[in-house]
């Protein structure tokens, strides 16, 4: 039987054909192995060891900045705050405290008195860069739906 | 129309003119006709009901061809897809999905040239292997 009027299924066995089908395998599996390395693994051990850590960004205004990430107990912190002002300071607080212990105590109540003396200049640096960190917890999403309104119930 | 039944996913290899022309990751094929029913003008129950224009789906995460396949088959080239549903390449259980086209197909921006993901289109026919 000439090769053309082979079957797709005994043509598959031929050895030209198996050898190009495993060049293609090769390549498929060094394509599973790029995707696994890059592939990222939940692993808790390592989050709770970074979130242990103080950080060090080299900022092109401010200079070196150190700093902790907020962790599930600052929450409950900020949550307390009276507004947004208060909880926005309260975070970048929360933060530099980690890794500035001499920084002033401020509470949820006296945060304001943070955001009262902090420079502007230097806030908002420090607010645009905390916010891009993955630790900061107020960073909005950028898109997102808008929320739907209930209808009204007829009385 | 009844709904699909997907077979096991596998391996497949694209076969154009008895040359091996690529490499299909993650199979899944499906087959499908449209429900016919025929009724008497004196009951509500159909007289007859029977299957159809039968239609044949497959699609595969990851497409492995060389270059020149590739435009081959973006332009609409139709080849044969064989895999072993049970995952035996070396047995009789081969099937062979005749005369496929692609309908549907991605690429990532990183991707070498070669590879396509999440493909899937049409076959016109399947062909079985024969029972021993």
């Amino acid at each position: 039987m000439s090769e053309k009027n082979l079957s797709s299924a005994a043509a598959a066995k031929l050895p030209e054909n198996e050898a190009k089908i495993a060049e293609f395998k090769k390549r498929a599996e060094a394509d599973d192995a790029r995707n696994q390395a890059v592939a990222k693994l939940f692993d808790p051990v390592a989050l709770l060891q970074r979130a242990g850590q103080i950080h060090e960004a080299q900022h092109p205004t401010l200079g070196l900045i150190r700093y902790g990430e907020l962790v599930i107990a600052d929450s409950e912190i900020i949550n307390k705050c009276k507004n947004k002002a208060d909880r926005n300071a309260m975070s970048i607080y929360l933060m530099l405290k980690k890794a500035y212990s001499n920084l002033p105590d401020y509470t949820p109540e006296t945060i304001s008195e943070f955001n009262c003396s902090f420079p502007m200049l230097e806030a908002s640096e420090l607010i645009k860069f905390l916010n891009e960190q993955p630790g900061f917890l107020l960073t909005k999403s950028p898109t997102g739906s808008s929320t739907t309104q209930t209808p009204k119930t007829s009385v | 129309m009844s709904s699909p039944v997907p077979v096991l996913g596998r391996d497949a290899r694209l076969i154009k003119s008895s040359v091996a022309i690529g490499y299909g990751k993650s199979i899944k094929v499906s087959a499908d006709a449209e429900e016919i029913k025929v009724y008497s003008m004196d009951s509500l129950q159909p007289a007859i009901t029977a299957a159809g224009k039968q239609s044949f789906k497959w699609s595969c995460d990851r497409l492995f061809t060389d270059k020149t396949y590739l435009a081959l088959l973006m332009a609409g080239t139709k080849f044969d897809l064989v895999f072993a549903p049970e995952g035996d390449a070396e047995g009789d259980t081969i099937e062979t999905w005749k005369n496929c086209s692609i309908l549907h197909c991605e690429r990532s921006a990183g991707e070498d040239d070669g590879v396509l993901e999440s493909i899937s289109g049409s076959a016109e026919t399947v062909e079985f292997p024969a029972q021993s």
